[in-house]
């Protein structure tokens, strides 16, 4: 009985497609009626939208992160020292002024006074300094420099209210620009809220000093700050949007959408997007030598066993510089990233490499070099790729590369592969038999760059000897700004003549901007300034 | 009549496609892995910009899109091939076993069908593609795991319904070993549904891939399988939509004379199997 | 009835026993957490005081029925990432999101693939028929992510009808959910075309074409009732395979669902998030499945007769 009426009722409820329908009505005017919360043309025009391609972890305690975090984070925290995003020149931030010893090893800041945290969480002072720069050296931290700093960083104490010193145990006169400035993760919390309300509520609802603070974050959607109130100006921002939203959009295609739709006022997009962008009335605006591309070549590191790998045919010097020869930079720059950046003659943009020379394509030399080197009939190698952002060109660059080694009698197999697994293989020494597209980024002090790169202990050691690390010392001990600068530069040198890897682009970073956008500040990949983006004047005028 | 000429048009859609698979260095004009980057986003040739040197233009590298899809023909079937032939002859072969002779073997066997239907697809391909690493034999295996289950569930089935039919019942009087029951009486008559099954999976077989391609666990490059060439033009989908499109047509237009075929030859063997047939 | 429903969960039990075989092994596979969980210059100490934590040092068997004991009480460990939450959390977080999405597809496969495969079957071998074979065929050879792509172009772009992307509004779930739904479209469509012409050629509609119902009854009301059984049968696949197939579409309209979450998680090799996504969407299918199953087998006591 109850069997036959629930299959009547279930017959008549689905078949009948009057009720389908009508439910789908309902349906649909519950959904219309919910369109009424729609922002206000107001809010949206006070609000700077940013798509972005991940919010990365979602955590806003400087130390459970990495830097990709930053461009959210750096709008909530403070720095104690900032980078003029026009001259480079350092700042004061937090620090109102800093100076070293004669050794290079101990150095000495002084607080700014008045700062307050934001929700009353009191003044800021050398007490906070210390317990967020001992938080980011703690070995459980994940941040990104922490291991670097610790490995530099002999303690860090507080002599008054308001100065700080940090004991160093190895000299570095770039030190306050290396990991303190608004390039690294050295945010300052307050000591008294993270030890009152616990890391996890300390978390989930960060307390700064920025001109902004955390409103919402909704997991895998947005990240939204809007800007705080109090009765007197922020002492360094002034900030031309009421709020900022930062959204997760994956898909870049979806990014360019929503650009056009004017969803988003700012998202990065790819080189060859520019065009299509601007012809829809959109601006480009570029994060200028953020990034370059670069094939890294195994087993290099001489004096390292577990790095070295002798069999490689790239273990002569002369296939090295052949292989870059092979390769027509300047076509690359021009067709893939559209112009946007330079042509490299060594590993990552920093000021010092950029006189250097690049080589010049020149087919026909890297075919006699090859020769001379013993490989007339080419050899086989296997290149490894994978997609980063900024780099989502790095499998397109693998297959160029693939392209023009193929013209000099190199077999390439490529293999798409991602950061995590190479990351693991290049730590547990498997990396020394194939070559790989990377990615080399702008760092505020390019001796910590270098010194990832090229000493044989680091697990990111790519080329080293006896020399280099003797180099790379003479780096680290010149206490005089100019001769470290030289110094920096003639190593660049040295890696451009070595050819340790294949050096290509130091490209900028495309992002399309809505013409809401004004003055955009930005730096490089890690100081995205995104506080300090001005509203468009243009545009409020068109709206008077 | 209608019928026929279609049919005709779709047999020779297929042949067609096989044959330039297999001919794909003979036919196609350039070098499908050769770009000239000079040349890249080129519009094919009846767009305003395109040159007949590229008919159907060129992708992001510089390479021919024409040559490409032409080589990419014989990429995609040998992965649609291969992954339907060992998913298919290995779960026919587990299924008609396990009707056949029942038990605990049966029930072992039908829990892994289960169990292989109950994981989430794409999930399981993303976390082999990751742990192995993408490449073509990857790409085979990941889709025949995938697929092995569903004929393993039809083979089942279509052998219990025919195992105590009249003539194989009086095979095994007649004492017949098993072997020769299976391979020649029940085989024979199973194989139309199978037939069927697997031609609608060609589709799903490719899309496959082409998703797997977009989550960076296909076919890896240089090497032109439609589904990562349209997968690769997906960034260029606002700029330089060909890249993404002529691979997509021709996904389509494959599918569509498979699926075609698979429905006139169910049709042929028997009008009421379609239902039974596992979308 | 008891004793059909007490096989089939004792069949449940032994599904979901290997299942979480197979992903705890898929699960180790997958690379080292210890490297995950520490920085790259972490010393030995550090790594042989992290693999005990995580009880790594252990044999595998151990390990296996630890991790067994941890999910059966809802532990499925912390992520690996981040401020390292409880997985179980991440996924709850994200789970209603992929539930509304899927919830919508379905609706929108059944409202455009059953009215479909009537037509298509009532009016078998015409042109109508015909057409719905095709949209049935477009359906299953359109990659998701390319026909998601193509529909924000014309419906965002171009007309601005709907958001690009987006979660939270109601116009945020037109796009992505018509994506989601077009292959379960074919598939709805397909199955009521096959099984609404074996239902109008069946004696049971010849009876009542006899006692003289108008045909527009017959079609809509006693034929379509009866096909919709084996449609009610995949349903629970459908709407499974929506919520854990959908990491192409989420991806493409930026949702914050269960697949977006998985596939962040296998590229991050954040195993103990796969682990829970991937465990308890199986137990979410297989249970769905058996409720549908023992539904069936209530509608239909043929079904219990001949399987139980």
């Amino acid at each position: 009985m109850s069997r036959s009426f629930f299959i009547y009722t279930l017959g008549i409820m689905l078949s009948n497609i009057r009720i389908v329908l009508c439910v789908l009505s309902v349906f649909a005017v519950s959904l219309a009626a919910g369109a009424s919360e729609k922002p206000s043309a107001s809010t949206q025009q006070a609000t700077l939208r940013v798509a972005m391609s991940t919010l990365h972890e979602e955590t806003f305690l400087p130390w459970i992160g990495g830097g990709g975090r930053k461009f959210y984070l750096d709008t909530i925290y403070e720095y104690l020292a900032y980078l003029d995003p026009d001259t480079h020149e350092l700042l004061p931030g937090l620090a109102i002024n800093w100076h070293v010893s004669d050794d290079g090893m101990l150095w000495t800041l002084n607080i700014r006074r008045g700062i307050q945290f934001h929700k009353g969480w009191g003044e800021l002072t050398a007490e906070d300094v210390v317990y967020s720069l001992e938080r980011l050296l703690d070995p459980s931290a994940v941040s990104g420099p922490s291991s670097s700093m610790r490995a530099v960083v002999e303690h860090v104490r507080q002599t008054s209210p308001y100065q700080l010193q940090i004991q160093l145990k190895t000299p570095d006169i770039a030190f306050v620009q290396g990991y303190l400035s608004n390039a690294m993760q050295a945010m300052i919390v307050s000591k008294r809220y993270v030890t009152e309300v616990g890391d996890e509520e300390a978390n989930a609802k960060p307390i700064g000093t920025g001109a902004f603070e955390l409103e919402s974050l909704h997991s895998g959607v947005s990240i939204i700050v809007k800007s705080i109130s109090q009765s007197k100006p922020h002492w360094r921002v002034e900030p031309d949007f009421q709020r900022i939203a930062f959204y997760a959009v994956p898909e870049e295609s979806t990014r360019v959408a929503m650009l056009r739709t004017g969803e988003a006022d700012l998202a990065p997009v790819n080189f060859d997007s520019i065009k299509s962008l601007k012809r829809h009335g959109l601006n480009i605006v570029s994060i200028k030598n953020s990034w370059s591309p670069i094939v890294r070549l195994g087993g290099l590191v001489s004096n390292n066993e577990k790095y070295f790998n002798g069999k490689v045919p790239w273990q002569d010097k002369r296939v090295r510089q052949a292989l870059n020869y092979a390769v027509d930079k300047q076509a690359i720059l021009d067709a893939i990233f559209h112009g946007e950046g330079r042509i490299a003659g060594t590993d990552f943009p920093a000021q010092e490499f950029f006189p250097i020379k690049p080589y010049p394509y020149d087919p026909a030399k890297a075919k006699a070099l090859m020769k001379d080197a013993g490989f007339e009939k080419g050899f086989s190698v296997t290149l490894k790729t994978f997609t980063t952002s900024p780099g989502a060109e790095l499998p397109i660059i693998g297959e160029i590369i693939a392209m023009y080694w193929r013209e000099i009698g190199i077999d390439v197999r490529i293999v798409p592969i991602d950061w995590i697994s190479l990351r693991g293989a290049q730590i547990n020494g498997k990396t020394t038999g194939f070559v790989w597209t990377h990615r080399g980024i702008a760092f505020p002090n390019p001796l910590v760059g270098l010194q990832a790169s090229y000493t044989s202990e680091s697990v990111f050691s790519t080329f080293s000897n006896d020399n280099v690390e003797e180099m790379l010392s003479g780096i680290s001990n010149a206490l005089d700004p100019e001769v470290r600068s030289q110094r920096i530069r003639e190593f660049g040198e040295m890696i451009h003549d070595e050819a340790t890897g294949v050096f290509l682009i130091f490209s900028n970073e495309p992002y399309g901007a809505t013409q809401k956008i004004g003055r955009w500040p930005s730096l490089s990949q890690h100081v995205t300034n995104m506080d300090l983006i001005t509203k468009s004047t243009n545009t409020e005028q068109g709206q008077k | 009549m209608f019928q026929r000429v279609t049919l005709i048009i779709v047999a020779s859609v297929c042949t067609g496609l096989i044959l330039v698979g297999i001919f794909a260095p003979w036919i196609a004009p350039h070098d499908p892995l050769h770009g000239v980057l000079l040349d890249r986003l080129q519009p094919p040739m009846w767009q305003e910009g395109g040159t007949s040197d590229y008919v159907l233009g060129t992708d992001r590298l510089g390479r021919d899109i024409l040559s490409r899809l032409v080589y990419g023909a014989r990429i995609s079937l040998t992965v649609c091939g291969l992954a339907i032939l060992f998913a298919g002859s290995i779960g026919s072969i587990l299924g008609v076993l396990s009707g056949y002779f029942g038990g605990w073997w049966d029930a072992i066997l039908m829990r892994l069908v289960d169990l292989a239907m109950s994981f989430p697809v794409i999930l399981l391909a993303l976390l082999f593609g990751v742990i192995f690493g993408p490449g073509f034999s990857n790409v085979v295996i990941v889709v025949s795991l995938v697929l092995w289950s569903q004929y393993a569930r039809m083979a089942r089935g279509e052998t219990l319904k025919i195992k105590h039919a009249d003539y194989v019942d009086l095979a095994r009087s007649a004492g017949c070993s098993t072997p020769y029951i299976i391979a020649r009486h029940i085989a024979p008559n199973i194989a139309g549904p199978l037939i069927v099954l697997a031609t609608l999976q060609v589709g799903v077989v490719i899309v496959l891939e082409a998703s797997l391609s977009f989550l960076g666990v296909g076919v890896p490059p240089p090497t032109p399988a439609w589904g990562s060439m349209i997968a690769e033009g997906r960034s260029y989908i606002f700029s330089a939509s060909w890249i993404a499109i002529i691979p997509g047509l021709a996904i389509l237009l494959t599918v569509m004379s498979i699926n075609i075929l698979g429905d006139f030859l169910a049709e042929r063997l028997n009008p009421t199997l379609r239902r039974d047939v596992k979308l | 009835m008891s004793t059909y429903i007490l096989k089939r969960l004792s069949e449940m039990l032994v599904a979901l026993l290997l299942m979480s075989m197979v992903v705890f092994v898929l699960g180790r596979a997958t690379g080292d957490p210890v490297s995950l969980l520490l920085s790259d210059y972490a010393s030995d100490e550090d790594r042989a005081r992290v693999t005990a934590e995580l009880g790594l040092d252990k044999p595998i068997a151990t390990q296996y029925v630890n991790f067994l004991g941890n999910v059966l009480s809802g532990n499925f460990g912390n992520s690996l990432i981040g401020d390292q939450r409880p997985a179980i959390d991440m996924l709850m977080e994200r789970f209603p999101a992929s539930l509304k999405l899927a919830g919508v597809a379905l609706l929108i496969s059944l409202s455009i693939g059953v009215p479909l495969g009537v037509v298509a079957a009532v009016y078998y071998g015409s042109v109508w028929d015909s057409l719905a074979r095709l949209m049935a065929l477009l359906g299953q050879s359109i990659p998701a992510f390319w026909l998601g792509l193509v529909m924000m172009y014309v419906f965002s772009v171009q007309l601005g009808w709907f958001p690009t992307s987006g979660y939270g509004q109601w116009n945020h779930y037109i796009l992505p959910a018509l994506t989601l739904g077009l292959f379960t479209t074919a598939a709805v469509t397909r199955l009521i075309r096959a099984s609404m012409a074996e239902a109008l050629s069946s004696e049971f509609i010849k009876l009542n074409r006899i006692k003289g119902l108008s045909e527009v009854q017959i079609v809509w009301k006693h034929a379509l009732r009866n096909s919709l059984i084996p449609v009610l049968t995949f349903m629970g696949t459908f709407f499974a395979t929506m919520i854990t197939g959908a990491v192409v579409v989420e991806t493409v309209f930026s949702w914050p669902g269960v697949g977006r979450l998985a596939f962040e998680a296998i590229l991050n090799r954040d195993f103990p998030v796969i682990q829970a996504v991937v465990l308890s969407m199986t137990a979410l299918f297989i249970v769905v499945n058996l409720l549908v199953d023992v539904t069936y087998a209530w509608v239909d006591p043929r079904i219990r007769l001949a399987k139980g």
